[in-house]
């Protein structure tokens, strides 16, 4: 899933529903943008249905992946756990479309504590030093103290969607055999799954109608990391 | 989705700040994520040829050069640091940005050598004078040195089609200063900077110049050096792929690199298979299979480029245009419709010229829209 890098693209963020399946699992739903720029705002036919059924296929392929091989993996090593998808999950609005569905965020998948650290190790090791667009040791305090507050009623969404975007950034540093041996598993299924999860948590953050200096630099890295893939990219500088 | 970043940091008032109404903190976040939003604009622009969305003047300040410990929301300094820092690869890429947008706003020939200048001296003093102690500082000097180059490059091969800007001829070497660029390239690839190998690229760019180059001079001392250079990244590099993009790239590389690899061959006296001359490198078994075989056929096969082999049209003095580039300054008139864009060129340069615009052709670049 390749994102032309464009001034005028708009396909990324959407709005995104929960939808309860027969068997009270959780299944995404998401609307979609198109490929061009929305440029009067008429959000209905920017719809795509087949595009987020697929999308909605996968996160569920996500699920049943974690969920059939518990046998084989200690499950306090999984990295993602699917505990929030569930019927009391919220959802959040459409970027481009006036006014939001019911004020409900979508829930993104959780890391394990071991995962974190060490994404957040290859962050500060191989990005933060030659793409300085954080001040490291706040970003890290803020993103720890969103896990260690078990009491809190809610979690900043802006410091959340920053989480994300610099594990994406970091899987982006990680080889194919790197992802193997720190037993991360599939970097292309990983990386996938992680620009989901960082697309949703920029969309729940609601980067566009009111840009943070946390959400926007979100969503930066979220860019940085998808032009690292690009081929014919000149990188002169 | 550029343009949504410039547009949010533009409602944040990015780079247009009243000072007094922020804390030094929050300053320097605000400045490092501007830069950060200028700088992709500038890759962008780089990449597509087309205008950039934030001029120089809007950048605003840069940040200053501290370390993150030295900054807390109650005391952060106003001053920057002499020495390297935490914040000093980003600032080197920051500044390069800020210069590269400069150049591009001048049409003038002059002022734009003057800027350049001005630019490496500061680089040399910043980042080149003192011996890199940490393994980031050396990989700042070599960002230095190849941004150096490539600056100086884009200036005289910009890599989109140019219709009325063809920039002058002067002393600068083409061929010589790409051929830095892939040596820079391929010197990357040691131990000490493994955990910064993600932002290793292919210099296609560079690749590119280097071949096109060589399509006038295939054979010489420099020669040599440029194609053994150009040969090592390219068999590192290229990667039969059925992806648009990578294909629209690299076939148009491969046929440059067939080109070179013919003349060179004619020049030995030999048409038989080129030895390779450069050093076995670990290459998978498909990989040793393009290098073990006649690269250039395995390549066309790759691509469906036909075999010219037996369709070289000669003319003239004994010119000849293989795979449809030029080696001599008698065939600028068959392919320069506009005379007027190859009147100030001396004939050599104008060869050069002409087979870089022809591969620019052959990726099917953007035109220059500045």
């Amino acid at each position: 899933m390749q994102l032309e890098f464009t001034d005028n693209s708009a396909k990324v963020f959407q709005q995104a529903s929960v939808v309860q399946n027969g068997n009270k699992n959780s299944h995404l739903n998401i609307g979609d943008a198109t490929r061009q720029s929305p440029s009067t705002g008429q959000i209905g036919e920017f719809v795509a249905p087949d595009f987020w059924t697929a999308l909605s296929r996968e996160v569920s392929g996500l699920r049943e992946t974690f969920e059939s091989s518990e046998d084989e993996y200690d499950p306090q090593e999984h990295a993602l756990t699917n505990g929030n998808l569930d019927e009391d999950s919220t959802f959040g609005s459409l970027l481009f479309k006036d006014g939001s569905l019911s004020g409900e965020h979508c829930s993104l998948p959780v890391l394990s504590m071991s995962w974190r650290k060490l994404l957040l190790d290859l962050y500060r090791r191989r990005v933060d030093n030659v793409f300085k667009v954080l001040h490291w040791p706040s970003v890290l305090k803020d993103i720890e103290a969103t896990h260690s507050d078990v009491q809190a009623t809610s979690i900043p969404q802006s410091t959340q969607a920053l989480e994300y975007a610099i594990y994406f950034m970091a899987l982006c540093t990680v080889t194919d055999e790197e992802s193997e041996e720190l037993l991360l598993g599939s970097k292309a299924a990983l990386m996938h799954h992680c620009r989901i999860a960082t697309e949703i948590a920029i969309a729940n953050a609601n980067f566009l109608r009111t840009p943070s200096i946390a959400s926007l630099q979100a969503f930066v890295l979220y860019l940085v990391s998808i032009c690292s893939s690009r081929v014919r990219s000149i990188r002169c500088i | 989705m550029l343009a949504l970043a410039v547009r949010a940091g533009i409602a944040l008032r990015l780079g247009s700040e009243d000072e007094s109404a922020f804390r030094p903190f929050e300053l320097e976040l605000r400045r490092r994520l501007w830069c950060c939003i200028a700088l992709l604009d500038t890759q962008a622009t780089l990449d597509r040829g087309t205008a950039p969305m934030l001029l120089s003047t809007a950048v605003g300040p840069l940040p200053l050069n501290i370390n993150d410990c030295a900054m807390s929301i109650t005391a952060t300094p106003r001053v920057t640091t002499h020495g390297f820092t935490e914040m000093s690869f980003s600032l080197l890429i920051f500044e390069s940005m800020l210069i590269q947008k400069r150049i591009c706003e001048t049409s003038d020939w002059d002022h734009k050598l003057q800027l350049i200048s001005a630019y490496e001296q500061m680089m040399q003093q910043n980042y080149l004078e003192n011996q890199p102690i940490t393994p980031l500082e050396t990989l700042a000097g070599l960002a230095a040195k190849e941004i150096m180059s490539n600056m100086q490059l884009l200036m005289r091969r910009p890599p989109y089609k140019q219709h009325n800007n063809i920039p002058p001829s002067d002393s600068f070497q083409p061929m010589e200063v790409s051929t830095r660029i892939l040596e820079g390239h391929l010197a990357l690839k040691t131990p000490e900077l493994s955990p910064w190998a993600w932002k290793e690229w292919v210099p296609w760019y560079a690749l590119a110049v280097v071949l096109a180059e060589l399509c006038r001079h295939p054979n010489g001392v420099s020669s040599d050096r440029a194609y053994a250079a150009a040969e090592e990244v390219y068999k590192r590099s290229f990667r039969p792929s059925t992806d648009s993009e990578s294909g629209m790239l690299w076939k148009p590389i491969a046929k440059l690199m067939r080109r070179v690899q013919r003349d060179r061959q004619r020049s030995s006296g030999s048409l038989s298979t080129l030895p390779s001359t450069v050093p076995s490198v670990n290459l998978s078994a498909s990989e040793q299979g393009l290098q073990n075989s006649s690269s250039a056929s395995d390549i066309e096969t790759t691509f469906g480029i036909e075999h010219q082999d037996n369709s070289m049209e000669v003319s003239g003095d004994g010119d000849f245009v293989s795979n449809g580039y030029a080696n001599s300054a008698s065939m600028i008139n068959e392919y320069d419709l506009n005379m007027n864009l190859y009147n100030d060129l001396d004939p050599a340069n104008g060869v050069s010229w002409l087979n870089w615009d022809l591969f620019l052709e052959d990726t099917e670049f953007p035109s220059d829209q500045t």
